[in-house]
């Protein structure tokens, strides 16, 4: 007896109600998570979307309906397409390090054979927990003129002369992605290993038995059956790193010159940190919408895509 | 033999690495113990030229410590409590069921975790303010809980779609219902995920600084640690020490449960699996 | 099922307690009302280079006033703006706040923030402070005060510099350089002699009001007419940023980075770090505010530094820092329950015994309250920045003391963006050209305050740009009270 739809069951009457039954159960089960989204979630968004159409300073007396005209505006400035475009460089730099360094430690301090490996395991997962404001001093100096990594790549010839790395603007983005990944990999590390938990030994057991070795049970045995969650921990870092905010505002706060400028510093910038004039909390809510919107356009259309090419379908929550 | 050396020795780069990978954390334990002036002249060195306890007392007295601390730990406990309870329950219901209206929920959810709406508070707080819990601990519990949850749900969604249905089918025929089977066979089985979640929700409540800010504007008496030690951080004068010193005593309780919860995510429940 | 039991149970127990406690305070606060009728006091701002001083004058107040209890909530500036905002829009202001950077008193009394200060305070308090100090448009609205200055106001943008590394560098630090040659030449010379462990100058390049202070003054000095009072430029009488005075500011500091005279870590510290490293001797030359003094004399008693103008062109001064009229900081929340004992703490914060005194003593910022200065300015750079503010700075025309109502053009504007503060950063970090960038800003400045003035018309008020524009205006003399007639 199964409660799926597939059940084996003969009689309709039996299973439409036990469907019934499991239906009522599910969204029993999925309501009280619905409530805290709906509450402070999906409201906030409505209020927002709603925000974005006002010119609105903040003050209740000044409120005006605006319609379109901020989405008009942010969608002509070319500050606002740069720091979506700093966004997107900043996912795709740090999602795919982030996903193979958290793997490859995982397996690491996963491995039986690794004395200390909770040990290991807690440094690894320290810089997690290491306050973000603290971060922010200690690697402008690290990453400083003076300080350790140049002294190492100057001794090591690599560099003739010494770069400030989160105040140049060539290599002030980059630096922000290798601190943001050393930052996250802990929690990734993390996700893995759950993952790890899940796959039966007896699959290890059948493949030593086939006498299989290491690099192939890796890649026929652990990486597949990590495929689900994986994909599950690579929505999560394009989630995080698409919404990137501290670690910016203490490293570079966006600078040198917009360089490393991501669109929650652009929000931010507009709905509190304007110097003459009020703050602008209409227009930064459409910043937001529309960074949201048209990532759910990317991502529906890959779906789409992804149904025409693939027939079979890759693996899905569905 | 030659096997057994390769793990020994392997310890030796990882404890370079290991050293290097925590040394702003290290450096942060040692500013605690620094004069503001040693901060910034002994730059990158590690070693304090004397254990002094100033800083931590400072940080301890401006931060409210023994209130605030009780504050942090009540709602961070309550928050994962309700967080794992609603994201596991979503979870095995969204990976182990098909149900009309599953997809637009998940589209839903899935669509809304882009949104970078951390800054605004507004109807956050008036929401609270309706609910009549604004100068409550409930009132910050709720809004901490609050969220689609996104990640959590997937996560837990993934790892019960891999659970072979035969258990599943053994504890109804053993007479459990949907509730049951979801408690006896579901939960057990998804300690990891559990640990993990527990973990992550700890890491974000306990630093979380905004929303308990504000939603503790005019009872100070329900503040937590984060924003106690946000005092530290001035405009124009800020006490680094200070914050070093907080930054490091509010971390002793997220790493004492990490090491706690360790063993979920390595011991692993592949053995229970094979029912 | 025992152990699962078992984590209900203790959710519940949470959940309860967290209920429990708070009703158990709410009637601990209302008992103690019934009885004692003590009071809360809630003050919140961002004032934080005299936060030892401050709280003790908290306790000192406690003290005198058993019956007040004072809850006093400190942010940084960005902080504050959205934490006062969520709060003031749901109702749950503080008693006593400032006026966020950026806005105008007239429109937040217009949508209920403020309530007028006047039926709690008489003219013996109001007779405190230094004349000028109440204007209307500024702090006071329909000859009402609603709001009162923190301190006199003061250009951040003097330069302070490290005696001892002007000796090393073969320099006179009893002559510090006063033009751009002379500046760049000393920034140059302190860098050789400091052989990588200190530099000719350090600002808090990661934050962009400080390049914007330099930029504002210092051009200034030379005749730009940029101000902080408005968007037009007083000089041009229009929205020019891209002229002489302002593109040789941007010059000189482009040489300077080009030396290689900035230390290295400017452009990724914020202001209180580099204030740290100057004060470390880390570099010989810092633009700062007068609040820096008093840092530096706490921290680092070894510092041995003086304060200079900032320089001016080759071919001598041709303008003055720009002083503004008195800024609106504190006021009393509309909703206040307590507004006689907010006046209170006012009359003891500008009247009292210990804050403006200690404050001044301890060189952080000149008071607005008479007297005070004259007799405690004791500290010796403190006294030097001063007397430089009088040599160099002049005060300039303020548009809303003229005519109140150009507040609404403010409310309409927007800013644009990137700013001459965000150019002189991106040129120090070699990443952007000035000119063509505020050439740009300057047409869409032009742009924006025009749609700023026609919005206020069209809401009725009568303003044009003629209200911005002060043809008696003198760049080398204070604009006084008789120059608005």
């Amino acid at each position: 007896m199964s409660y799926t739809i597939s059940s084996t069951r003969t009689k309709r009457s039996y299973r439409s109600s036990t469907n019934r039954k499991i239906t009522l159960w599910c969204w029993l089960f999925i309501t009280p998570n619905l409530i805290f989204y709906a509450l402070f979630q999906g409201w906030p968004i409505l209020v927002n979307w709603y925000y974005s159409m006002l010119n609105w300073s903040g003050l209740e007396s000044s409120q005006t309906f605006v319609g379109l005209s901020n989405y008009k505006e942010l969608i002509l400035d070319t500050y606002f397409w740069n720091a979506y475009k700093n966004s997107f460089i900043f996912m795709a730099g740090t999602v795919p390090l982030q996903l193979i360094i958290a793997l490859f430690l995982a397996l690491l301090v996963n491995s039986p054979r690794l004395k200390f490996a909770s040990v290991y395991r807690t440094i690894i997962f320290i810089p997690v927990v290491t306050t973000a404001s603290i971060i922010g001093i200690i690697m402008v100096y690290i990453w400083g003129a003076d300080g350790a990594v140049n002294y190492i790549l100057l001794r090591l010839n690599i560099l003739e002369r010494p770069i400030n790395f989160l105040a140049d603007p060539k290599w002030a983005m980059f630096t922000a992605i290798i601190i943001f990944v050393w930052k996250n990999v802990g929690m990734n590390m993390i996700y893995w290993l759950a993952g790890l938990q899940g796959i039966s030994k007896d699959l290890y057991e059948a493949a030593d038995i086939d006498g299989a070795n290491k690099i192939q049970t890796f890649f026929y045995i652990t990486l597949p059956q990590l495929l689900p969650i994986g994909l599950v921990i690579t929505l999560l870092n394009v989630a995080g790193s698409l919404k990137v905010f501290d670690m910016i505002k203490t490293m570079t706060n966006g600078g040198p010159f917009f360089a490393t400028d991501v669109v929650s510093t652009y929000i931010y910038r507009y709905a509190f940190s304007s110097e003459m004039g009020m703050p602008r909390l209409g227009y930064a809510s459409a910043a937001a919408i529309f960074f949201t919107l048209t990532i759910v356009i990317f991502a529906v259309i890959q779906v789409i895509v992804n149904k025409r090419t693939n027939a079979k379908g890759v693996t899905k929550i569905e | 033999m030659n096997r057994k050396i390769g793990w020994t020795l392997i310890h030796i780069p990882l404890i370079l690495l290991s050293f290097l990978w925590i040394y702003p954390f290290l450096w942060m334990v040692s500013a605690s113990f620094k004069t503001d002036t040693e901060f910034f002249s002994n730059g990158l060195r590690l070693i304090p030229a004397s254990f002094r306890l100033d800083n931590i007392k400072r940080a301890w007295n401006v931060a409210n410590f023994e209130q605030y601390f009780m504050n942090s730990a009540i709602v961070t406990a309550a928050v994962i409590l309700i967080v794992v309870v609603i994201t596991a329950t979503c979870g095995y219901a969204l990976g182990r069921y098909s149900f009309p209206g599953k997809k637009i929920f998940i589209a839903i959810l899935g669509a809304s975790m882009f949104i970078p709406l951390e800054f605004s508070m507004i109807p956050i707080f008036k929401l609270i303010k309706e609910m009549g819990l604004l100068d409550s601990l409930l009132g910050l519990i709720l809004a901490e809980s609050g969220g689609g949850h996104v990640l959590f749900v997937l996560l837990f969604a993934s790892f019960f779609r891999q659970i072979p249905k035969e258990l599943e089918e053994a504890s109804i025929i053993d007479g459990c219902n949907f509730l049951q089977t979801f408690w006896h066979v579901g939960l057990p089985l998804a300690k990891p995920i559990i640990g993990s979640v527990v973990i992550m929700q700890f890491v974000w409540t306990w630093n979380s600084f905004l929303l308990p800010l504000v939603l503790t504007l005019s009872s100070p008496e329900n503040r937590t640690l984060a924003v106690g030690l946000y005092s530290l951080q001035g405009e124009h004068v800020v006490d680094w020490t200070g914050i070093a010193a907080g930054g490091s005593i509010a971390l002793v309780p997220i790493i004492v449960i990490f090491i706690l919860l360790q063993r979920y995510f390595v011991d692993g429940m592949a053995g229970a699996v094979k029912g | 099922m025992g152990k699962h039991i078992r984590l209900i149970f203790v959710l519940w127990i949470i959940i309860l307690s967290a209920c429990n406690s708070t009703d158990l305070s709410e009637n601990a606060s209302s008992d103690g009302n019934n009885s004692t009728d003590e009071v809360v006091l809630r003050i919140m701002d961002w004032s934080d280079s005299v936060k030892d001083i401050r709280e003790e004058f908290h306790e000192q107040f406690m003290e005198k006033y058993p019956h007040i209890q004072i809850e006093y909530t400190q942010l940084t500036v960005d902080q504050y703006k959205n934490t006062i905002m969520t709060a003031v829009s749901a109702g749950e202001a503080p008693d006593l706040f400032p006026i966020p950077g950026g806005m105008q008193l007239e429109a937040l009394v217009e949508d209920g923030w403020y309530q007028s200060l006047e039926p709690y305070i008489d003219d013996e308090f109001k007779d405190l402070f230094v004349d000028g100090t109440f204007q209307n448009g500024r702090t006071m609205i329909n000859d009402e005060i609603y709001s009162i200055p923190e301190a006199a106001p003061m250009p951040s943008s003097l330069i302070f510099f490290n005696k001892d590394l002007f000796e090393l560098a073969g320099l006179d630090p009893e002559d510090p350089p006063e033009t751009y040659s002379e500046f760049r030449e000393y920034a140059k010379k302190i860098t050789e002699a400091g052989d990588g462990k200190f530099y000719g100058m350090i600002e808090g390049g990661e934050q962009v009001n400080r390049w914007t202070e330099i930029i504002r003054d210092w051009s200034s000095l030379a005749g730009s007419g940029i101000n902080a009072h408005s968007p037009v430029n007083l000089a041009t009488e229009d929205m020019s940023y891209d002229t002489e005075p302002t593109l040789h500011v941007f010059q000189l500091i482009k040489d300077i980075a080009e030396d290689g005279s900035f230390h290295p870590n400017t452009m990724s510290i914020s202001a209180p770090e580099a204030r740290a490293l100057f004060g470390q001797g880390n570099a010989g030359f810092i633009v700062q505010g007068p609040w820096s003094i008093g840092v530096w004399n706490e921290e680092n008693p070894d510092l041995n530094y003086g304060v200079m103008a900032p320089p001016v062109p080759d071919s001598g001064r041709k303008g003055s820092i720009p002083i503004t009229s008195s800024q609106p900081w504190i006021g009393l929340s509309a909703g206040s329950k307590h507004p006689e004992e907010a006046a209170l703490y006012l009359k003891e914060f500008y009247g009292g015994d210990f804050f403006q005194k200690a404050r001044t003593e301890k060189g952080d910022a000149y008071s607005i309250v008479k007297g005070i200065n004259e007799e405690y300015l004791v500290v010796e750079q403190t006294n030097q920045y001063y007397d430089l503010v009088q040599e160099y700075g002049r005060q300039i025309p303020d548009p809303i003391i003229r005519k109140p109502e150009v507040a609404v053009v403010f409310n309409e504007f927007q800013d644009v963006s990137p700013t001459p503060g965000d150019i002189l950063g991106g040129v120090v970090a070699g990443a952007s050209e000035a000119e063509p960038l505020l050439a740009t800003y300057s047409e869409q400045l032009e742009t924006a305050w025009t749609n700023a003035i026609n919005a206020a018309q069209t809401n009725g008020t009568d303003v044009s740009m003629e209200d911005f524009i002060f043809p008696n205006w003198n760049p080398m003399e204070d604009y006084t009270s008789e120059d608005y007639e």
